[in-house]
């Protein structure tokens, strides 16, 4: 419960973390009888004794953390329901909601640590017809970029956003960053970087479109703050450590038990 | 002599009371943990009687003095008689998820294990690979008729246990309560097990609160204080214990030697 707290405020200023929560419940008891111990009569409720405490889990709260101004252009907070998909070294995917991307050398968008964000994009294929300064993203996860003013060959595939047409200069959708989510969130476990992968427990990843179907909407220029709440961090620390130093303070009383059982014989 | 045993059997009972406590503090943050208590009973009450043969008019047993006649009661030993767990209810301490649940009186969650049914107070719940409502130990959590099926993590649950999931209702938490007597032990994970032929009753009317949990009822000041009670009774009958050997020593040793 220490550590798992002392992790909390630790990422409390971790972009897209989501605070752990720890529950314990009791291991099992056990007969008097079995061990001979002394027991009078016969009564309704035999004897037990119990053996202690294990952590039971240790899980996640999914709620929304606050969206922070950054301004930075790759910076994606999600408002809502839904996790980011990239692409881990290892050829699995891993989910995030940390937002903080920024282009690799070969222009691709990257999260911290050169992890590729799925579908990867280049931008830099794009970079002779289209202002990659000045890109935006919208609500709905297209990215934009205004054509450059002296390109004058547009590559077939990038397409014209609908009603955008009189911006000036003319704006061309580059790509589109879906969204995917799960049933059971809480059941992610976190590998580091905020990257979550499925569990065992976890149900399969449903795909969508920001802003649709209960998707959250991507915000640019905003990332999401830790949803670690410091108060709640020093009342958990206070607990902890108050469990802790009981439990300790009975070793020493049990420890002196036996020393006393050994002075019998003086 | 009896003393001696009397005194090495109240350092065994209050090693089975210190057994407790440690478990008692050990899961001060267990939720839905009721805390047990050690009742320690004099088993059994003897009458004394006289092993000699009494002079006449030297007892006040009726005028037949030269039989064997009662000279008091005294305790053989002392023992545990049971140790009972304390169905207090906790406090309960928001903690803003929704899949955190509290009882605030009576009843029991009613959880669906290999070997039956089980009831917990412990309302830490989750959501299975396949949208099933389940306990730590991924064990279902009962429903009206069976296991409770959600669609996401975060349903709406009223004071009643109505789980909505938007405007409509799922299912309703299933929320059972005992009489008073009824043999309950704690099996771990938090469950608590019934003696068979004993049947529960459906709490109609359930308290349940939604984003909070029932904290473990054993107190810390309580159980230290148990605890340095725990530690001068050991102490005091080493020293009786002691005062035995003594006497022992003396008489073995002592007992017609000149000097």
């Amino acid at each position: 419960m220490l550590d798992v707290t002392a992790n909390n405020i630790a990422n409390i200023n971790a972009a897209g973390y989501k605070e752990n929560q720890t529950s314990f419940q009791d291991l099992t008891y056990r007969a008097l009888a079995e061990r001979r111990l002394p027991r009078a009569g016969e009564p309704l409720y035999p004897p037990r004794s119990g053996r202690g405490v294990e952590l039971s889990s240790v899980t996640p709260s999914m709620e929304q953390g606050s969206l922070e101004s950054t301004e930075h252009r790759f910076d994606l907070a999600i408002e809502g329901e839904g996790f980011f998909r990239v692409i881990l070294p290892d050829g699995n995917f891993g989910y995030t909601r940390n937002g903080n991307f920024s282009l690799d050398e070969e222009g691709n968008l990257v999260m911290a640590g050169g992890i590729l964000l799925d579908p990867t994009l280049n931008l830099s294929d794009y970079e002779d017809e289209v202002d990659l300064n000045d890109i935006t993203i919208s609500p709905e996860g297209r990215i934009f970029a205004p054509r450059l003013a002296d390109a004058d060959v547009l590559d077939e595939e990038l397409l014209l956003p609908e009603g955008d047409e009189e911006l000036p200069g003319g704006v061309v959708q580059l790509g589109e960053i879906g969204l995917h989510r799960f049933v059971n969130p809480q059941s992610l476990s976190r590998i580091g970087e905020n990257i979550h992968v499925p569990s065992e427990a976890t149900s399969p990843a449903e795909e969508g479109l920001p802003g649709e179907d209960g998707f959250g909407a991507i915000r640019q220029g905003y990332l999401e703050a830790s949803n670690v709440d410091l108060s709640t961090q020093m009342t958990d620390l206070i607990r902890g450590q108050r469990a802790l130093q009981a439990s300790s303070r009975s070793m020493v009383t049990a420890d002196e038990l036996w020393a006393i059982t050994l002075n019998l014989q003086r | 002599m009896r003393g001696l045993y009397n005194a090495a059997g109240s350092m065994l009972v209050n090693q089975v009371k210190m057994e407790n406590i440690s478990n008692n503090l050990s899961n001060l943050n267990t939720p839905g943990y009721k805390r047990d208590e050690v009742v320690q009973r004099t088993f059994p009450e003897i009458l004394l009687y006289r092993t000699e043969q009494s002079r006449p008019g030297a007892g006040f047993y009726g005028p037949y003095g030269n039989l064997h006649g009662p000279i008091g009661i005294a305790a053989e030993n002392v023992a545990v008689e049971e140790i009972p767990t304390m169905h207090i209810p906790g406090g309960l301490r928001t903690t803003g998820r929704d899949l955190d649940f509290a009882l605030q009186d009576e009843g029991f969650f009613v959880v669906e294990t290999e070997d039956g049914l089980r009831y917990t107070r412990d309302g830490h719940f989750h959501l299975s690979e396949d949208g099933m409502l389940v306990n730590s130990r991924g064990f279902p959590v009962m429903g009206e008729d069976g296991p409770v099926m959600l669609e996401s993590e975060n349903p709406y649950v009223d004071r009643e246990g109505n789980i909505f999931e938007g405007e409509e209702h799922v299912d309703t938490l299933q929320v059972v309560a005992f009489d008073e007597d009824t043999p309950l032990w704690k099996e771990g994970n938090n469950h608590f097990e019934v003696e068979e032929g004993f049947e529960p009753d459906l709490v109609e009317q359930p308290e349940v609160f939604q984003g909070v949990l029932e904290e473990s009822n054993a107190d810390l000041s309580r159980q230290m204080t148990d605890m340095l009670k725990v530690r001068r009774t050991y102490e005091a009958a080493q020293k009786v214990s002691q005062v035995y050997d003594t006497m022992l020593s003396r008489a073995a040793n002592e007992l017609g030697t000149l000097s």
